[in-house]
């Protein structure tokens, strides 16, 4: 059995113990000082006025930079060339005229019948714009298209939204989108590559190709009246991918749009 | 002296009530499908669109003339044998239980002439009758619809054919329904050389559409051998036209085995009149 005594001060305290100090230890606290200093410094001036800056900025900051681009668009009209290559849907290209008015007003005008994605071109700048309805994160960087870019996943907060997930592959020097990554709940995943032109000063691409998960299409033959087609062997395949490529041009921005464009 | 014959023919066969029985009942199907189209379409087309709404956003005017007729052409040609035969069917086997038969073999005409005459009108009658439901169900549907792009909504795949291709391709479409229709033009024709009764190649010809019909539209392995031979199987040919790009090869050996069947018929019947015992 172990006995434990009352704590009792040593009889002879030492001199630090005192509060007095000898020279030696102030100069060896000095050196240690300067040291801390000069390692933040050096990580300071490394991180700020190096070519790799973006790393030292955060998710907000990147979206902030990419929303600034857009801010600076206030209309815009574009014509647009679309091409689809999409297993069970059969079109030649179709050209149209694209007509935005912030914030959210978007109209497609074509003399024929426009197949686009669910997501039109700005949905995700619109989406973005309003911070505070979801969370970015910073999730890694990729290069694409030898631009070093920063992945940014966002998470809508709100529960009833149609995205799950976003994932931004964001140049952070130019403030750009290159490609996104939308899990949504109505139409599965969606990957969007955004190439830029002349207007790359707004976010406005000149080219974006939309890759879609496609469902089987099958409609009952007695309903179509279709009475040529048999299935076949290539009928199993219960999911594809679909590409859309929509390419810009002749963009007018900030010409001013009448309202009764979108009506 | 055949054109002198054709237009007795043709005059026969107008005469008939029966003959205005197909042309009546195009109309009034028009009418009620573009009727009921043109109050309910949206409706109806919002169904048929769905899974592609549910992927992708369409714009456009969809419910269009081209559209409209496209579906009463989809709709009314499986039908259009029905009356093809009607008329068809009884040209010889008509003559021959009215006893008119007799009096026509013995004017100083061949046989021949008589039966190429009649092939004739019933060729006549079958175009005219094509003519009508193309034209009718166009008329009307680009006067109440307008025109667009036409969306063609098949079992497994959607084609989308400008606006501009549209007009043409119907044309070829009628052109290849017609020669679709001549087979069961040909075919109840033989029938009624056989038969002096009307109403057993009338009916007869119909049995075998319906037979042929549902063994090509039943998806059972045992019959995928035997759909390439019936010609209710190239009947539907004309659909293809509205497909981008157009299966030319496909069209052409479905248009090959549709003359193929009618020579056939024709020979036969030729060769049953010639030889056919018109006194008993």
């Amino acid at each position: 059995m172990r006995i434990t005594f009352p704590f009792k001060p040593h009889p002879n305290p030492s001199l630090k113990e005192r509060g007095i100090h000898s020279p030696k230890s102030n100069g060896l606290k000095l050196f240690h000082a300067f040291q801390k200093l000069f390692v933040s410094l050096f990580f300071f001036f490394a991180f700020h006025f190096s070519p790799f800056t973006s790393r030292a900025q955060t998710a907000a900051q990147i979206i902030d930079k990419v929303n600034h681009n857009f801010a600076k668009v206030n209309d815009y009209t574009a014509d647009m060339n679309i091409h689809l290559d999409i297993s069970f849907i059969k079109m030649k290209d179709i050209t149209a005229k694209v007509f935005f008015k912030k914030p959210k007003k978007f109209k497609v005008k074509a003399e024929g019948i426009v197949v686009l994605p669910k997501q039109n071109p700005n949905y995700m700048m619109a989406m973005l714009q309003d911070t505070t309805s979801y969370n970015a994160i910073k999730t890694g960087t990729e290069i694409i298209n030898d631009v070093t870019t920063t992945i940014i996943s966002v998470i809508p907060n709100a529960d009833t939204a149609d995205l799950i997930l976003g994932k931004f592959w964001v140049d952070a020097n130019r403030g750009l989108i290159l490609k996104s990554h939308l899990t949504t709940k109505s139409n599965g995943t969606l990957e969007i590559e955004h190439f830029y032109g002349s207007n790359s000063t707004y976010a406005l691409p000149d080219k974006l190709i939309f890759t879609i998960e496609t469902a089987k299409f099958k409609l009952p033959k007695a309903l179509v009246a279709d009475l040529s087609s048999n299935s076949s062997a290539d009928d199993k395949t219960e999911n594809k991918k679909g590409k859309i490529t929509i390419l810009f041009g002749d963009y007018l921005i900030n010409k001013g749009i009448d309202d009764k464009i979108f009506k | 002296m055949i054109y002198r014959l054709l237009k007795i023919e043709l005059y026969k066969i107008f005469s008939r009530p029966r003959s205005y029985i197909g042309f009546v009942a195009i109309a009034v199907l028009i009418f009620i499908i573009q009727l009921a189209l043109f109050v309910d379409g949206k409706t109806y087309l919002s169904f048929l669109t769905q899974q592609l709404d549910a992927s992708f956003f369409l714009q456009g005017n969809i419910l269009n003339g081209y559209l409209i007729t496209y579906i009463i052409l989809q709709t009314l040609i499986i039908q259009m044998p029905l009356m093809v035969a009607l008329v068809c069917g009884d040209l010889i086997s008509g003559e021959a239980s009215s006893g008119t038969i007799r009096l026509l073999a013995t004017k100083p005409i061949s046989r021949a002439d008589i039966i190429t005459a009649k092939l004739l009108a019933g060729s006549c009658y079958t175009l005219l009758l094509v003519i009508w439901l193309g034209g009718v169900a166009l008329l009307f549907g680009l006067m109440i619809f307008k025109p667009g792009d036409l969306m063609v909504l098949s079992s497994d795949h959607v084609s989308i054919i400008p606006a501009g291709e549209c007009l043409w391709r119907f044309f070829v479409a009628c052109l290849v329904a017609f020669i679709s229709l001549s087979v069961v033009t040909t075919f109840s024709f033989m029938l009624s050389t056989f038969s002096d009764n009307s109403i057993v190649p009338i009916v007869a010809t119909m049995a075998v559409i319906i037979i042929f019909t549902i063994i090509g539209t039943m998806d059972v392995p045992i019959f995928n051998n035997i759909k390439p031979f019936l010609f209710t199987t190239h009947m539907v040919v004309w659909q293809l036209l509205f497909q981008d790009p157009i299966d030319t090869v496909t069209v052409n050996k479905s248009l090959l085995i549709l003359v193929a069947y009618c020579v056939g018929f024709m020979l036969v019947t030729y060769y049953r009149f010639l030889k056919k015992d018109i006194l008993s």
